[in-house]
């Protein structure tokens, strides 16, 4: 190198700043000119434009369906949830009626609509089945509860897969059968516009509400427990479950899902979510970010 | 020789969307669209995909980053400002997702030298032999740099956000910025150079 060692560092340090854009007109024509002339500093530069390239070629295919398919998912439970609150609160925000205008998109997952188709053709092969042997009203009536526990047993399943994906899809399928399904979870109370027939109390489907639980207070997966909580949020408002809500907010790790716990619990029934919270407040584990924000929620419902 | 440096601007240029129509996009899925978040999706998870991947250890870590980002939007959507950027926004939320995932699960982060390699969902045949080899070696080289300086330089190749903007994300300045990204980048050269020559030197040993 018949360059001062100096010369040579300056320009270098320059090479990374130029795929960058980062040079002016000046620096960038001394920086050519030094290269030119320098074979040190043009074998770096050829050596670091080919590194940087590599590193921006990672030679792995985005797997975008499947990234969509769960993206959509949470944007349908958002939407649903967006609905309920819309639907409790008839005055909304300008900003939700729009969204209510929206046409459904992608719905449960990939997953979830084939399942849901498996299950469609079931039920088909059942009503032939009917058609053509003439089954009484209490046969159909145990097929229909057969289906159930078939819809149910898929839930349960996806729910304990391995995968973070899967158990995603597994929630949105829970969703599916546990909550839009006239053998539901909570259509049995008033939900306005609810789809399980007038005045047709539903029986909870106990075993998926479990295992929704169970994902919501124990998954490693912040984005399984999100899904968990949007699922059940029917369900914030029964007496009955409030209780296991609120547990909820003190047990999760991650400030993100503790939070919309609350937002969700005080969304869904302020009134009586108001006093379990605020009892809350006397956990003296409860995460410091959690009980600001739960503080503070408190304080502004008043 | 001039003409290598002029070969490296055709690595540089950027082909992203205008600004603003992020940002415009961004503030309308605030204001309530929340389906527009799809519009973005399509726009950006390929490149936080890549960052991802390049940053954690897996595919599936990739994956799950990606999507905690855009809940973490969704969920944040109340926090973004108007007039702001929304490229530095979504990275700022793929930093912290990045650093809360390896909090939680270090076994995420990219693991010294013999770590098994992701798996890759396309065949290898003999011409991508050479391609997988570097793509192995870089792979390694990564996961010797301290996980700082690896930020920093995936932020700097797969952000493409200027000098400026990084700084304020790190709270130091522009000329810092400039002097962290080339000693990353020296670095990860060294052990990309160092690699080689020590897989050049087992196989020579080998024969």
């Amino acid at each position: 190198m018949n360059r001062d060692t100096r010369t040579c560092e300056t320009m270098q340090e320059r090479l990374t700043a130029r795929f960058q854009g980062e040079l002016t007109a000046a620096e960038l024509a001394e920086l050519e000119t030094h290269v030119a002339g320098c074979v040190d500093c043009a074998a770096e530069a050829a050596g670091f434009a080919e590194l940087w390239r590599e590193l921006g070629e990672t030679g792995e295919p985005v797997p975008s369906d499947r990234m969509r398919a769960r993206l959509d998912t949470l944007l349908a439970a958002e939407r649903a949830a967006g609905r309920e609150r819309a639907a409790a609160e008839p005055l909304g925000f300008p900003g939700r009626m729009q969204e209510r205008r929206e046409p459904a998109r992608g719905g449960g997952g990939l997953f979830a609509r084939r399942y849901l188709g498996l299950a469609a053709m079931l039920l088909v092969g059942l009503g032939l089945g009917y058609l053509l042997f003439g089954r009484s009203g209490d046969d159909v009536a145990i097929l229909r509860r057969e289906v159930g526990d078939l819809h149910t047993m898929v839930a349960l399943s996806l729910l304990e897969k391995g995968s973070v994906s899967e158990r995603l899809q597994g929630v949105a399928y829970s969703r599916e059968v546990a909550v839009n399904r006239d053998f539901s979870v909570a259509r049995g109370q008033s939900v306005p516009g609810g789809g399980s027939g007038p005045g047709a109390p539903a029986a909870r489907n106990e075993p998926v509400v479990a295992a929704l639980f169970t994902r919501l207070l124990e998954d490693p997966n912040v984005n399984v427990r999100l899904a968990a909580l949007e699922a059940l949020r029917p369900l914030a408002a029964h007496d009955d479950r409030r209780g296991e809500f609120v547990a909820a907010v003190a047990r999760q790790q991650s400030p993100l899902v503790a939070l919309s716990l609350i937002d969700l619990l005080l969304e869904s029934d302020g009134a009586a979510a108001r006093h379990d919270l605020e009892q809350l407040l006397a956990n003296h584990q409860l995460d410091p970010v959690v009980r600001g924000y739960l503080r503070d929620r408190l304080g502004r419902s008043t | 020789m001039s003409s290598t440096v002029a070969a490296v601007a055709a690595v540089t240029a950027p082909e992203n969307p205008p600004a603003s129509a992020d940002s415009q996009l961004m503030g309308r899925v605030r204001d309530g669209e929340v389906a527009l978040l799809g519009e973005l999706f399509e726009r950006h998870h390929q490149r936080l995909f890549h960052f991802f991947l390049r940053l954690a250890r897996s595919r599936q870590a990739a994956e799950d980053l990606v999507q905690e980002v855009f809940v973490r939007m969704l969920k944040y959507r109340h926090t973004f400002r108007s007039e702001s950027e929304f490229v530095p926004w979504m990275f700022t939320l793929a930093r912290n997702a990045a650093t809360d995932l390896y909090r939680a699960r270090p076994k995420e982060l990219p693991q010294e030298p013999d770590a098994p390699e992701p798996a890759a969902d396309l065949p290898h045949p003999i011409a991508g032999l050479e391609r997988a080899e570097q793509a192995g070696k870089l792979r390694r080289a990564l996961a010797r740099l301290d996980p700082a300086k690896r930020e920093i330089l995936l932020l700097a190749r797969f952000s493409e956000l200027k000098y400026d903007r990084i700084a304020a994300q790190y709270g130091i300045s522009e000329g810092a910025v400039k002097v962290r990204v080339h000693r990353a980048m020296k670095e990860l050269r060294a052990a990309f150079l160092a690699d080689g020559a020590t897989q050049g030197l087992q196989t020579g040993e080998a024969g």
